[in-house]
C-alpha cells in the first residue's frame, strides 16, 4: 500500500541503515546549509506533513477532502495563540491537535455520509468558513492584523534551526506510525472502505466510522503541521491561509500520488521548488502552476512517483510491481468510454 | 427591504444560471466542473472589448455566447474526454488546473480593475418608492427563459439523449447514442449559460477576474439546493440563495453575507443530501 | 420462546420487498436450518434480494427476519455481520490490487472486539496470529499458495473462493453464498464445496446457497426453497423439488412440463 515492501524485499539491514543515514543527514545538514535554503527544506517537510493527512483521508479512505487549510490554520493560531498565553510550545501544539481532531469529527459525522463529490463541496465549504472565522474571530486571532508567534529555540540554537529538527523529527515520526498502520488493521478497513464502498457492512465494518476516523487524523497532522509553520512564517495573518493554499496540497498529493506516503515528500519538495523558481516570475506562478496542473493529469495521472519507482526498478533491475494509484484506476469503473 | 430583495433576485438569478450550467455538464458527463465560471469569464471578457470598442451590445453578446461554446467544446474535447476513463480524482484535478489556466489568463491579461459591461437597459424604474434597476429585472427574465429553454429542451430528441446519458453510460450507447456528441452538446451549452452568468454577474456587480470565484462556489451550492437533479430546482435554490444572502448582508454584516452561502450548503447537505428537490437515489449491490 | 428461539439458524416470514411499485418478493417464508440450504429459481426471481434483506442492504416493506431468535431487520450491516451473518456476491467484492491473504484477513478485522485493543491496534503480536489463522484457513481450501499474491492474478473461481474463505474466518453462524460455481470450473467447484462441507458439520454453520445448476444444489442440499416471480413455489428435499410441475415449468417453460406430465 505505501510502495516499495522493504520486508518482503528482505532486507531489513538496509531500511535500518538507510533510516541512520537519513537521521545523521539531517542532524548535520544545517550546517551545511544557508539559513535560507533550511528554510526551504523545512517548508517542504511542512508541507509534507499537511499532505500525509490528505494521503491518508483521500489516498488511503478515498474521500475527497478539501478543508485541510482550515485545520492547517487552526494549528497555527492555535499553537500560537495558547503559546502566548502561558502554554509550553509542545503542549500548545498538542491540545491545537485534539482541538482539531475535535472539530474534524463535528463535522466528519454529518459529512462523510455524503457521495464523494458532495463530501469535496462540504469540507470545501467547512474550509473556507474556518478561514473567514479566522478574519472574523479578532479578539482570539487578530484579525487582519495578524498575530505573533512566539519563537523557539533549543538551548543556543536558533529558530530556524530548531524549527528544522522539530519539523524533522515529527515527519519522521509521522511517516514510521503511518507506514506501520497502513500494513495492519486500520489501513486495511480503510482500503477496504475506499475500494469495496457497500461491501464492507457485510464485513462488519462500519464504513461510517472508518472515515471519520480518517478526516480526524488528517485533522490532526494538518493542525501540527499548520502549528510549525506558524512558527516559520513567525506572523500569523488569514492571508496565509486561504483557497490558494487547497489548491497547492492538491498538487502536492497530485504530484506524489495520492495513496503514497513517500509521495507526500516527493510533492511537497516539487511544489516548494516550484514556487521558489517562480517567484522571479510572479504573476506568470499561477498560470505556470495550472498549465503543469492540467498537463499533469493528462498524462500522469500517477504523478510522478510512480515514473520515480519505475525508474528505479530499471536502474536496479528489481521486478516488483507498483500497483496502481487510485488516479489511474478508477475501483468502481463504470464503463469504458471510447472516444 | 423590496429593494434588498430584488437585488437578491438579481445575483440570485446569475447563480442559478451558474447551477443550470453545473447541473448539466455533472448530470451528462459526470464531471464537476470547477472551472465552470472561468469558462464563461473569459467569454464575458471577450463581450467587454467588443463593447469597449463600440461594437454593437447584441453583436458583443453574440460573439461572446460564441467564445462560451467554443471554450466549451475545446475543453471537453481535449482535457475532459481523454481521461473519462480515469478515476474522479483525475477529473477534479483537471477542472482545477483548468481553474488556474483561464484564471490566470484572465488576470494577467486585465487584473482586478473593476470594469463594466454597458448595456442598453440601465436605467431604473421607480415603483412605488424603490427603485428597480431594468438590469436586474433582465437578469431574472433571462434566467427564467433560459430555464425555461432547458426544460423544454430535454423534451426534444437531443435532451432525452442526454437524460439517457446521464442516467447511464451503457445502455444509450446500445440503442444508438453516439456519447462524444453529446458531451460535445452539453459543454458547449454549458459554456454558454456560464458566459451569460457572468455577465449578468458583471452587470449586478463589477467585472474583473474575481468574478468568477464568488460565482463557482454560490453556483455549486445553488445546484446542491436543487439537488443536483432539477432544472427548476437549481433555478429556484440560486434565486433563494441570492435573496438570503443580501438580506444576510443587508441586516447583518457584509461577511454574514459570503459565509450564509457557506452555512446554506452545510447545512442542506446535512439535513437533506439530495437537496431540497432531489430525489434519494437507491444504490443497487 | 427466547429458548425455543437459539439454535433454530435462519427464520424469514411474510417478507414483501418492492421498489417503486415494483412488487419484487411477495409473502417470502424462507427458513435456514445448520448444514446446506439452496435457493434456486430463474433470473429476475428474488433471491439475491432475500440476501439483500438479510443482510441490511434492502429494507422490506413488510415481514420479518431472525437468526438464532435474534431480530435482524433494521440494524446497520455492521451489526447483523457482527450477529453472524457473513455473505458473498454475484461478483467477487475483493481488493483486487492487494494479496490473497490480505484479503483473508479483511475478513477477520470487523470482527476483533474493541475491548483487545492490541488487536484494534495492530501490534505485532496479534497480525501475526491472524495471519496465521487466515492463512490456515486458505490451506483448508487449496490456496495458501497464492496467499501473497496479489488477487488480481487468479481466475475468477479462485477469487470466489477467497471471497467465501474471507467470510468464514469471521467464524459465521450464516453464511450466504450467491452463485459460487458460476463461472467456475468443476475442479474449483470441489475444491470449495468439500471443506464447507466440513466446516458446517464442524460448526453448525447455516449455509444458504444460491445456484443454477440444480444438480450441484441437489447434490448438497437436504432442503431447497424454489423462488418464482418474488413468491414460493416449493420448499422441500431434492427430489421432491425437481418433480414438482411448477418448478419445472418455471424452469423449462409450461409446454416442456405438459410434455412430462
Amino acid at each position: 500500500m505505501s510502495g516499495i515492501d522493504w520486508r518482503r524485499a528482505g532486507r531489513p539491514a538496509a531500511f535500518v541503515l538507510s533510516t541512520i543515514v537519513l537521521a545523521v543527514l539531517a542532524a548535520v545538514v544545517p550546517y551545511y546549509l544557508t539559513a535560507y535554503s533550511l528554510y526551504i527544506l523545512t517548508e517542504v517537510v511542512i508541507f509534507a506533513l499537511a499532505c500525509l493527512g490528505l494521503t491518508v483521508v483521500i489516498g488511503w479512505s478515498g474521500q475527497v477532502a478539501l478543508a485541510q487549510a482550515g485545520f492547517f490554520g487552526v494549528g497555527a493560531y492555535g499553537a500560537a495563540f495558547l503559546s502566548a498565553h502561558g502554554f509550553p510550545w509542545f503542549g500548545a501544539v498538542a491540545v491545537t491537535a485534539l482541538a482539531a481532531a475535535f472539530i474534524g469529527v463535528l463535522i466528519g459525522v454529518p459529512t462523510t455520509r455524503l457521495r464523494g463529490f458532495y463530501f469535496a463541496i462540504a469540507t470545501l465549504a467547512f474550509g473556507e468558513l474556518m478561514t473567514q472565522i479566522f478574519s472574523s474571530w479578532k479578539s482570539f486571532t487578530g484579525g487582519a492584523l495578524g498575530l505573533p508567534v512566539d519563537l523557539l529555540r533549543f538551548g543556543s540554537l536558533n529558530p530556524t534551526v530548531s524549527l528544522w529538527y522539530v519539523s524533522a523529527a515529527i515527519l519522521a515520526v509521522s511517516l514510521a506510525i503511518l507506514w506501520h498502520v497502513s500494513r495492519t488493521r486500520w489501513g486495511r478497513c480503510l482500503r477496504a472502505v475506499r475500494d469495496l464502498e457497500i461491501a464492507t457492512g457485510s464485513l462488519g465494518l462500519s464504513a461510517t466510522k472508518y472515515k471519520v476516523e480518517a478526516f480526524a487524523v488528517s485533522a490532526i497532522l494538518g493542525s501540527v503541521a499548520g502549528s510549525l509553520y506558524g512558527q516559520a512564517l513567525t506572523f500569523i495573518t488569514p492571508s496565509s491561509f486561504t483557497s490558494t493554499l487547497v489548491i497547492e496540497f492538491l498538487i502536492v498529493v497530485l504530484v506524489g500520488g495520492v495513496d503514497k506516503l513517500f509521495g507526500a515528500i516527493v510533492g511537497a519538495a516539487f511544489l516548494v521548488v516550484v514556487q521558489e523558481e517562480l517567484q522571479s516570475v510572479g504573476a506568470y506562478q499561477r498560470l505556470v502552476f495550472g498549465i503543469a496542473l492540467v498537463l499533469m493529469v493528462r498524462f500522469l495521472p500517477g504523478g510522478l512517483v510512480p515514473l520515480l519507482y519505475s525508474t528505479v526498478r530499471r536502474l536496479t533491475g528489481r521486478r516488483r510491481k507498483v500497483e496502481a494509484g487510485p488516479l489511474e484506476t478508477d475501483p468502481n469503473p463504470v464503463v469504458d468510454v471510447a472516444v | 427591504m423590496v429593494q434588498v430583495i430584488v437585488g437578491g433576485l438579481q445575483v440570485g438569478s446569475t447563480y442559478a444560471l451558474m447551477a443550470l450550467a453545473l447541473v448539466l455538464v455533472l448530470k451528462a458527463t459526470d464531471v464537476p466542473n470547477f472551472a465552470m465560471a472561468e469558462m464563461g469569464l473569459l467569454p464575458a471578457f471577450v463581450v467587454w472589448v467588443l463593447v469597449d470598442n463600440q461594437v454593437n451590445y447584441a453583436l458583443a453578446i453574440i460573439a461572446g455566447l460564441a467564445a462560451g461554446v467554443v471554450l466549451g467544446v475545446v475543453v471537453e474535447r481535449f482535457f475532459i474526454r481523454p481521461i473519462l476513463r480515469s478515476s474522479h480524482f483525475a477529473i477534479v484535478f483537471m477542472t482545477i488546473g483548468l481553474f488556474f489556466v483561464l484564471n490566470s489568463i484572465v488576470a494577467l491579461k486585465w487584473d482586478s480593475t473593476p470594469r463594466t459591461i454597458h448595456a442598453p437597459a440601465s436605467a431604473t424604474w421607480k415603483i412605488g418608492g424603490t427603485v428597480i434597476s431594468q438590469q436586474a429585472v433582465v437578469a431574472v427574465v433571462v434566467g427564467f427563459v433560459i430555464m425555461i429553454a432547458l426544460t423544454l429542451f430535454f423534451r426534444s430528441r437531443a435532451g432525452v439523449q442526454m437524460r439517457a446519458v446521464a442516467e447511464d453510460r451503457v445502455t444509450p450507447r446500445l440503442l444508438g447514442v453516439r456519447l462524444p456528441w453529446v458531451f460535445r452538446i452539453t459543454w458547449a451549452l454549458a459554456g454558454a449559460i456560464a458566459t451569460v452568468a457572468v455577465v449578468l454577474a458583471a452587470q449586478a456587480s463589477v467585472l474583473n477576474d474575481q468574478t468568477g470565484q464568488t460565482l463557482i462556489l454560490t453556483g455549486f451550492v445553488a445546484a446542491t439546493l436543487g439537488g443536483f437533479a432539477s432544472i427548476l430546482g437549481a433555478f429556484i435554490g440560486g434565486l433563494l440563495l441570492g435573496v438570503v444572502e443580501n438580506l444576510a448582508g443587508a441586516y447583518i454584516s457584509t461577511s454574514a453575507a459570503s459565509a450564509v452561502s457557506l452555512l446554506v450548503v452545510v447545512l442542506v447537505l446535512m439535513i437533506r443530501p439530495e437537496g431540497i428537490f432531489g430525489q434519494a437515489r437507491v444504490r443497487e449491490v | 420462546m427466547a429458548a425455543e428461539g437459539q439454535e433454530q439458524g435462519l427464520r424469514c416470514r411474510g417478507l414483501d420487498v418492492a421498489f417503486g411499485g415494483n412488487s419484487v418478493l411477495r409473502q417470502i417464508d424462507f427458513d435456514a436450518r445448520p448444514g446446506f440450504t439452496g435457493l434456486i429459481g430463474p433470473n429476475g426471481a428474488g433471491k439475491t434480494t432475500i440476501f439483500n434483506v438479510i443482510t441490511g442492504y434492502v429494507r422490506p416493506q413488510g415481514g420479518d427476519v431472525t437468526l438464532d431468535g435474534v431480530d435482524l431487520l433494521g440494524k446497520r450491516r455492521s451489526a447483523i455481520a457482527h450477529t453472524g451473518v457473513a455473505r458473498t456476491f454475484q461478483t467477487p467484492k475483493l481488493i483486487t490490487e492487494i494479496s490473497v491473504l490480505e484479503n483473508v484477513m479483511l475478513g477477520m478485522d470487523g470482527h476483533r472486539r474493541l475491548r483487545d485493543w492490541r488487536s484494534v491496534l495492530g501490534t505485532p503480536g496479534r497480525e501475526r496470529t491472524a495471519r496465521r489463522e487466515a492463512l490456515a484457513a486458505l490451506g483448508e481450501f487449496g490456496l495458501a499458495r497464492y496467499a501473497d499474491q496479489p488477487v488480481s492474478s487468479l481466475s475468477l473461481g479462485s477469487q470466489k473462493l477467497i471471497e467465501v474463505v474471507r467470510a468464514l474466518v469471521s467464524k459465521p453462524r450464516l453464511l450466504l453464498l450467491d452463485e459460487p460455481a458460476a463461472g467456475v470450473s468443476v475442479d474449483e467447484v470441489k475444491r470449495m464445496t468439500e471443506p464447507l462441507m466440513r466446516w458446517t458439520t464442524e460448526n453448525g454453520l447455516c449455509l444458504v446457497i444460491i445456484e443454477h445448476d440444480l444438480e450441484l444444489v441437489s447434490q448438497l442440499c437436504p432442503t431447497i426453497t424454489v423462488l418464482d416471480f418474488g413468491r414460493v413455489l416449493v420448499t422441500g428435499g431434492p427430489r421432491e423439488v425437481t418433480s414438482n410441475p411448477e418448478v419445472i415449468s418455471a424452469y423449462l417453460g409450461a409446454s416442456f412440463a405438459a410434455e412430462r406430465a
